[in-house]
């Protein structure tokens, strides 16, 4: 903990007068951030949720016909858009901050490379679990959807958007099952894979440049960059699947020399398929998330030691500045 | 830097003795900018700027169009006419962030590169440069070199944005020909289409449309410098350079729009009445027979991949153009000529 800096020296010693919160340490700034971080996410969301809830869904337009549903409806679903919107904003700065902790533990040789890890690992767990605590809360929603749409509570139940979207896969309840035993432990114990993969790919990406800034930066790079793959590959995998499926399946009926189906015939149940696509979804990812933890782990410590053949060992500060050519020199006269 | 050095050294690709390390000016504009704590920080950030930015709005394409299209899709046109739409938004919103970024790495270009001569003149450096051994061509292509060597980070962020939003216009260009055109074709049109080889003048065209669109940030980093460079060249001090460099770059910049709009529209003029059979002669405008087809289907490509080719062309000869002017003023600053 970094000790304030008495008035007499700084009058003294004309050391830089700096605002309170500046004064903190990195410690310091991190133990004050993982004690607030899981009352603060649970309340803002609550406090976001509940605000948008009372404010949107309080007074009936005149075209409602059941108010109660109405209002139970809309404030589920706002409830669910914060807390999916808080998870996320949550997932990425975690996955960001996981990085940079990687990327600052790629030094040396990478003998000691997994403690360091393991500990950049350890100071975002409290955040980690704040994420989890609040994916709990988007299953608590979905729950009480499923409560107020099936059980007649009041009389009558409620229409709460559950019904319709699971409608289409009925009688495909084995899938159904499936995709719930996969995506439920995926979704709770997800955050904490992120951060063992984000913390293994920022190491990897850190272990390509020797200052720190450059370090943080190619880190970030990595991850924002494999979040960009990964929705790219989503579209382009979606259109061009649907493509080749449209093309085999329903070619369009003015083409004369082929007897075709309707282009506007009704779909076979696809969507019957979805919680199949979902489960097998999930799996690959939590697969993915592993494998590529251990793999970028293990790429970097293979980095990191090739460093020291024909090299002098790095000073103790871990070496960010030692013997590259492009350290600063004299000051600038053009810019 | 180093990353890049080694890429090369690793590829082969020859770099010059004047854009290594190896080289006093070349180093010595490098280490300056290193120590520009704003410019690091544009320089670093960039990328995971670009990346997360192009991610976030990706996802909110798709989630508004896969909850606004596909949960209510109830028959195959449904899906027919909603694979594009999510295409053409992404395209699009890639296209919007590509002209943000670029416009940024434009401008910020500019300024790496107006004060290289300016700052040597304001702070009557350049005579004392000029008296080393160096080589006015040497001195002038390593701070050329060196500020664009700065912005690399941005350029391949660009670069990565550019290929993402190629293949996104691709399959959207698929989707549209196999559906809106070859599934309308009649058999004997289809036939014809390969034993004619139809299919080869718009490959040519679009082959010459992908080079030109993929070319777009390397050639406008090398324009946005020369231009940088040439202001330098000409004005007294670094504010009056890095002012002139981007008034420069806006004049260029609408000049060029005009000059297109116009080009494309004489082009359009001539080439609806080539194909509705006038011929514009010496005389005046005389009817004659329309073209087949296969000479439109010709021409058509060939002049969409003659303009690619030629608007490309201009932009380099404009470059070289600028450098060349540049270094000639650079020859009048002072010193001895070499």
């Amino acid at each position: 903990m970094s000790t304030p800096v008495p008035a007499v020296q700084v009058r003294k010693e004309g050391i830089a007068v700096r605002a309170p919160w500046r004064r903190w340490s990195a410690r310091r700034w991190r133990r004050a951030v993982n004690m607030g971080c899981v009352p603060l996410t649970l309340l803002c969301s609550a406090g976001v949720s509940a605000a948008i809830s009372l404010a949107a869904f309080n007074r009936p337009p005149g075209w409602v016909l059941n108010t109660r549903e109405w209002m139970i409806a809309g404030r589920l679903g706002v409830s669910a858009a914060v807390l999916i919107g808080v998870q996320a904003m949550l997932a990425w700065g975690i996955g960001l901050a996981a990085a940079r902790g990687g990327a600052l533990a790629a030094r040396g040789y990478g003998g000691n490379l997994h403690h360091r890890l393991r500990i950049a690992r350890r100071r975002l767990v409290v955040p980690t679990i704040a994420l989890v605590m609040v994916r709990v809360g988007v299953l608590g929603v979905i729950g009480l959807a499923a409560i107020f749409a099936y059980l007649p509570w009041g009389g009558m139940s409620i229409a709460t958007g559950l019904p319709a979207l699971l409608r289409p896969a009925s009688g495909y309840g084995l899938f159904v099952l499936a995709a719930v035993v996969l995506a439920i432990p995926h979704w709770l114990i997800g955050p904490f894979l992120r951060l063992r993969y984000s913390v293994g790919l920022g190491a990897l990406a850190g272990t390509w440049a020797k200052h720190e800034a450059d370090r943080v930066a190619l880190a970030f790079s990595a991850l924002l960059g494999a979040g960009l793959a990964g929705v790219l590959a989503l579209l382009w995998g979606w259109s061009s699947g649907l493509l080749v499926l449209l093309t085999l399946v329903n070619p369009s009926s003015y083409r004369s020399a082929m007897t075709l189906p309707n282009p506007y015939g009704a779909l076979p149940p696809f969507q019957a398929a979805l919680p199949f696509a979902v489960g097998i979804f999930t799996l690959v990812y939590a697969a993915g998330q592993l494998v590529l933890a251990e793999t970028c782990f293990l790429m970097a410590r293979r980095r990191l030691a090739r460093r020291r053949i024909g090299q002098t060992p790095p000073p103790p500060g871990g070496g960010e500045r030692g013997g590259d050519p492009t350290a600063p020199a004299r000051p600038s006269a053009s810019g | 830097m180093a990353i890049s050095q080694n890429v090369l050294r690793r590829l082969r690709i020859h770099v010059p003795p004047w854009a290594s390390l190896a080289h006093p000016i070349y180093r010595l504009e490098v280490q300056r900018r290193l120590q520009n704590r704003s410019l690091l920080a544009l320089r670093l950030g960039c990328v995971p700027s670009v990346f997360a930015a192009t991610s976030l709005g990706l996802i909110a394409v798709g989630v508004t169009v896969f909850m606004s299209q596909f949960t209510w899709a109830v028959t195959w046109q449904d899906y027919a006419t909603s694979i594009p739409l999510m295409l053409g938004w992404a395209g699009g919103t890639m296209l919007l962030i590509q002209v943000g970024a670029g416009a940024i790495a434009n401008i910020l270009t500019i300024a790496q590169a107006a004060p290289l001569i300016s700052g040597e003149v304001e702070l009557q450096s350049w005579g004392l440069l000029r008296t080393t051994t160096l080589t006015l061509r040497e001195i002038f292509f390593a701070k050329y070199a060196a500020a664009l060597s700065q912005l690399r980070a941005p350029l391949f962020g660009l670069m990565v944005l550019r290929l993402a939003s190629t293949v996104t216009g691709l399959l959207l260009f698929a989707y549209v020909i196999l559906r809106d055109t070859f599934y309308y074709m009649y058999p004997e049109d289809w036939r014809l289409f390969w034993q004619q080889a139809r299919w080869f003048p718009p490959l040519i065209a679009i082959a010459a449309a992908l080079v030109f669109y993929l070319s777009q940030p390397v050639v406008q980093w090398l324009l946005s410098g020369a231009i940088g460079l040439l202001a330098s060249a000409y004005a007294p001090t670094r504010g009056q350079a890095i002012a002139a460099g981007l008034v420069g770059r806006l004049a260029l910049w609408v000049a060029t729009i005009l000059v297109n709009v116009g080009c494309i529209y004489l082009l359009s003029y001539a080439y609806s009445q080539w194909v509705g059979g006038y011929y514009l002669i010496s005389s005046g405008l005389q009817a004659g027979p329309s073209p087949g087809p296969l000479e439109i289907n010709w021409v058509t490509s060939l002049t969409i991949a003659g303009y690619m080719v030629a608007v490309l062309a201009s932009q380099i000869g404009i470059t070289l153009l600028v450098l060349g002017l540049a270094q000639r003023r650079t020859r009048l600053l002072g010193g001895a000529a070499r």
